[in-house]
């Protein structure tokens, strides 16, 4: 089942993907158990006639070791999860580089600040639903839409952020490997939402030395 | 039956004893069978949605649209006058509009997924858990000889009719059926112009508002019946795990749905009156609805889970011939997911935007809801340890909910962990997730309460070899169906997209897919064998005895089917509900009228 | 003989059935004001997310609202619920009862009145559904509370119709005190109301 992640090439990917393992064995665990107690006492305990059942009204002590052992259990999920939250989602690394991400019904605008590193200014550039980043630098994705609430998802980083109109959200990433991966929309946008699709090309340094050399504008 | 009783009888005309009885056990089957006529038509909605996700872009088979017909609307020469007037032009007609070709489309499977799930929670699952067995099982199993307020109760079911018809009604508008999800995010869903759904989302607002009002009485009026009319020695302790998590529902009911009327009529305002709650250009905050709908949305779920809880918990013990493990840790675990079920909302909203650090507390809690859903699966465990188990067809049904209900929950944590709803967040997992806990443990628990109580509601039982051969045909073909999106999901495959073929990474994945399709329509061949079941044996199924099952809650104490009025003398209970096997009696039961 | 006493027994009320623990027409009041309170917690909510969200509120071209008159209007509702509260025991002279409830829904009359007029003054300097979401919000929840106290009205000319017909007998009472129960939902929920939007 696991191999049907797809590939991993974000740095904090490998967190969100070992704690998927984790929680995996943890509750696959937990379902054996529950599964193979469940189908032992069917077996034991089916009907006999004249057989009485054990008569009692539950223990006391079993509540609290189960209680309290889910709650450890589950606390620990949410403590070991925390940390990896905070890095993705709250503590934003400092950018090498600043893409705004414009979503709007069926398209995502990439604008790069161009040469003088602002935006908004005539030097922008602006490409339809192709990113182009390169290797080994932290990324922030300025992300804004101008219609509906879009869903800015790269599976491959392990990246999920709704763009929502009237809000800028900032979000950051850092690839590890280069190639050409898929940028769908993930949250329900309209009819044209299946389909809604861009690109993200990771460039190495020099690939994307050459790309800025060959596309962006003069300073 | 004495001369008074019978003049009594014939003075009730088939109006007041059919269509506006105020008896809490025909108003029972009237949700049921609303519940059922909805139910086949939101399974419906899911096959064609299956057949697009399977076979994308491809017309449809069967339904006999020849290509002429979907091209003029005639088929041999005869116009399809319905629509007379209805489109600008003679060759449209309804299905040429909305399925132009035969395919289905984009537009249309929007409607279709919106439509699915909204009809399954508001129309289905919740008429019959809660209306159906909610209506029939509180006065009978309390010993109550109705609900507290007959009239209101009536009134309840009408409204819910009538807003039944005003989501039906939303199909036929120009524009199409609501398309935003069931979630009905705006702006998507405040805008015409976004979406192109013009009415038939305003008649989705107005219906749900309906429904609402519907859930209000019928919620004041269950508690106030458990509150009130119980009968003599059944005290709160002592009531069955199906009442009390009615009983639960019920104050989920009452304080949830008012949130969700509030988000509502700001929708509505938004849509009919250009007002911009939900409109980031006017200065308002397309959020603000999230955490309304979902203020109310998750204590949703649980009163989509908990009566199938009570109903699995009773049926469990009468089943394994043993006391229920735990009756207290159950009732406390119940009342600790009403509470805990209002302050975890935030876990559907982890990439929505909202503030992470408060993602983080959405965390915390949500994971803490987990435990008591972990206490009620050990109990029923525990129930089973040492139990005597007759495998009837109830059972079965119960079985399956309890191990799907497992399934459903333990995926609940992969994503109550921040970081990992962020990649399946909005992905077939969830809708995995979704279906394991409503369809594996909602419906099962549905089917089985059905099942059990059928003799009861009709006099007559089902048939038990139809039962085994649908039990097992919808175990097997529900893991099939819903056990692959799961792994959908981890490949990363997004929900609500109508062609997964138009992207790359899931073209290797489509296979899962057509597998899921196809074993979605077995299912939907299997549910064919209960529907066929449950209207043959309503008239010609086997006559019941008062307590076949030799059950010890009291709606077994009154007559099959129970009188107006339910039980000839107030009933007087002398203990609870689950007293199976007791030592040193001959029966392995002991009803709870039977002195002790 | 036997058959006729078990059917006598079903019209009953059960005998043998405890004393309900709250007469079921003010719990079914009390609930039915608890979610009355979850639907206007919703909208409140809103107007507080709206309200913290701005950045300046009310928006610069956008009226104040009239804290003044809607304060004294304030305390003419208070003075209508006062009133009620006082015949929640209806049991003296019939037509004192009915001048009271006279005056309560003569008072929430003229608190409707005030509040109609304030509201076209309003649209006057431009405060509409659209020209802000502070409008929308402000239209929304007061015109809630509104068509609430419209709602409270009627009730309060039912009962005080049913009151002049036949007089305040046991049957009655429920319907009585539940229309006072909630004309006291009313009047109590609108001080908060005020405070927050008014100021
Ligand atoms: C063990 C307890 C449970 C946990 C920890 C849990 C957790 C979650 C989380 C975190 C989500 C949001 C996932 C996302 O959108 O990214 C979710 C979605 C959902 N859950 Fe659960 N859940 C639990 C039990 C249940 C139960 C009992 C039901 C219903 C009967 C249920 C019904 C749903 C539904 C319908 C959704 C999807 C809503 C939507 O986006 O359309 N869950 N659950
Ligand atoms: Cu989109
Ligand atoms: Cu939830």
């Amino acid at each position: 089942m696991l191999d049907w992640l797809p590939e991993n090439i974000s740095t904090y990917g490998m967190k969100i993907d070992f704690l998927f393992y984790l929680i995996y064995y943890i509750t696959n665990i937990i379902f054996l158990l529950v599964a193979g107690f469940m189908i032992f006492f069917m077996i034991k305990y089916r009907y006999k006639e004249g057989r009485k059942s054990e008569y009692t009204h539950g223990n006391n002590k079993l509540e609290l070791i189960w209680t309290s052992a889910t709650t450890i259990g589950v606390l620990i999920i949410a403590l070991v999860s925390a940390p990896a939250w905070k890095e993705i989602k709250i503590d934003l690394p400092e950018p090498d580089i600043i893409v705004q991400v414009t979503a709007e019904q069926f398209n995502w605008r990439m604008l790069y600040p161009g040469p003088d590193n602002v935006f908004g200014t005539a030097d922008d550039l602006e490409i339809e639903n192709e990113l182009n980043v390169p290797v080994d630098k932290v990324i922030h994705i300025k992300l804004l839409s101008d219609d509906v609430i879009h869903s800015f998802f790269i599976p491959n980083l392990r990246l999920k952020q709704d763009a929502v109109p009237g809000r800028e959200i900032i979000v950051w990433f850092e690839a590890m490997k280069t190639g050409r991966y898929e940028i769908p929309c993930a949250e329900l946008c309209g009819f044209g939402h299946s389909g809604m699709l861009g690109l993200l090309y990771v460039h190495s340094s020099e690939d994307y030395e050459a790309w800025v050399n060959e596309n962006w504008p003069e300073s | 039956m004495t001369e008074n009783d019978h003049v009594e009888h014939s003075k009730q005309s088939i109006w007041s004893k059919y269509i506006f009885s105020f008896d809490h056990k025909m108003i029972a089957k009237q949700y049921l069978l609303l519940g059922i006529s909805m139910l086949i038509l939101g399974g419906l909605l899911a096959m064609l949605i299956r057949w697009q996700l399977g076979y994308p872009d491809e017309p449809l088979p069967i339904i006999g649209l020849s290509d002429q017909y979907m091209e003029t609307g005639e088929v041999d020469g005869v116009v399809d006058e319905m629509w007379d007037g209805w489109f600008e032009d003679e060759t449209e007609n309804w299905l040429t509009m909305t399925i132009p070709g035969g395919v289905i489309g984009p537009e249309f499977y929007n409607s279709l997924f919106t439509m699915h799930a909204t009809i399954m929670i508001f129309f289905a699952i919740m008429p019959i858990l809660v209306g159906c067995f909610g209506n029939f099982l509180i006065p009978l199993m309390i010993g109550a000889k109705d609900m507290a307020f007959p009239f209101l109760n009536m009134l309840s079911f009408w409204v819910a009719f009538i807003g039944s018809i005003v989501m039906l009604w939303g199909f036929f508008v120009p524009g199409g059926h609501a398309a935003a999800g069931w979630t009905g995010y705006p702006p998507l869903s405040s805008s015409v112009e976004f979406s192109g759904v013009d009415w038939g989302q305003n008649l989705w607002i107005i219906s749900l508002m309906i429904m609402g009002i519907s859930s209000m009485m019928g919620a004041v009026n269950y508690i106030t019946t458990i509150v009130n009319m119980r009968a003599k020695g059944m005290t709160f302790f002592r009531m069955p795990l199906t009442v009390w998590s009615l009983f639960i529902v019920a104050i989920l009911l009452l304080l949830a749905i008012p949130v969700l009327a509030s988000a509502l009529s700001m929708l509505l305002f938004d849509r009919i009156w250009g007002t911009s709650f939900f409109n980031a250009s006017g200065g308002g905050d397309p959020i603000l609805w999230q955490h309304l709908f979902w203020f109310f949305g998750h204590p949703e779920v649980y009163v989509l889970i908990l009566p199938g809880m009570g109903i699995a918990s009773d049926l469990l013990s009468t089943f394994a011939r043993k006391p229920i493990f735990g009756y207290k840790a159950m009732v406390y675990a119940m009342i600790s997911i009403a509470v805990l079920g209002f302050i975890v909302w935030g876990h559907h909203m982890f990439q929505s935007g909202m503030n992470p650090a408060l993602g983080m507390t959405f965390m915390f809690s949500t994971m803490a809801i987990a435990v008591p859903s972990a206490i009620k699966t050990f109990n029923w465990l525990g129930t089973l340890k040492g139990a005597n188990i007759k495998f009837t067809v109830p059972m079965l049904n119960t079985l399956a909910f309890v191990s799907m209900f497992v399934i459903g929950g333990l995926s609940g944590i992969f994503m109550a962990s921040t970081p990992v709803d962020i990649f399946i967040h909005d992905t077939y997992y969830i809708v995995a997730h979704i279906h394991y806990v409503v369809f594996g443990g909602s419906m099962f628990a549905l089917f089985g309460g059905i099942y059990y109580w059928f003799p009861k509601m009709f006099g007559r039982g089902m048939n038990m070899t139809l039962g085994k051969i649908h039990f097992w045909m919808t175990l097997i073909f529900f893991n099939a169906t819903f056990f692959p999106m799961h792994i959908l999901g981890i490949g990363g495959h997004m929900r609500r997209i109508a062609n997964p073929m138009q992207y790359e990474f899931l073209q290797d994945m489509q296979w899962i897919n057509e597998f899921i399709t196809v074993s979605a329509f077995m299912l939907g061949l299997a549910q064919i064998i209960f529907f066929f079941n449950f209207f043959y044996s309503m008239y010609k199924g086997k006559k019941s005895v008062d307590n076949p099952w030799e059950a010890n809650t009291l709606e077994w104490v009154a007559a099959t089917p129970p009188p107006h009025g339910n039980f000839p003398t107030p009933p007087i209970v002398y203990g609870g509900p689950y007293e199976y096997g007791v030592p040193d009696r001959e029966e392995d039961w002991l009803s709870q009228v039977t002195k002790r | 003989m036997m058959g006729h006493s078990a059917v006598s027994t079903v019209n009953e009320d059960f005998g043998g059935a405890p004393k309900p623990l709250i007469n079921s027409t003010y719990l079914a009041m009390f609930m039915f004001i608890g979610a009355e309170l979850m639907f206007f917690s919703g909208i409140i909510g809103a107007f507080l997310l709206l309200r913290l969200s701005a950045i300046d509120w009310p928006p610069v071209d956008q009226p104040t609202l009239p804290a003044f008159v809607t304060g004294i209007n304030t305390i003419l509702l208070l003075f209508s619920g006062y009133i009620a509260s006082r015949i929640w025991n209806p049991f003296n002279n019939k037509d004192i009862v009915v001048r009271n409830l006279i005056f309560v829904s003569s008072l929430g009359l003229l608190f409707l009145s005030v509040q109609g007029y304030e509201w076209i003054r309003l649209i006057g300097f431009g405060l509409t559904l659209q020209s802000s979401v502070y409008g929308a919000i402000f239209y929304l929840l007061i015109g809630a509370h509104a068509m609430h106290v419209l709602g409270g009205l009627l009730w309060l000319f039912a009962i005080t119709f049913l009151t002049i017909k036949s007089g305040i007998v046991e049957t009655n009472l429920n319907k009585f005190r539940a229309a006072l129960l909630y004309w006291f939902f009313v009047v109590l929920l609108w001080p908060i109301l005020y405070f927050l939007v008014y100021f």
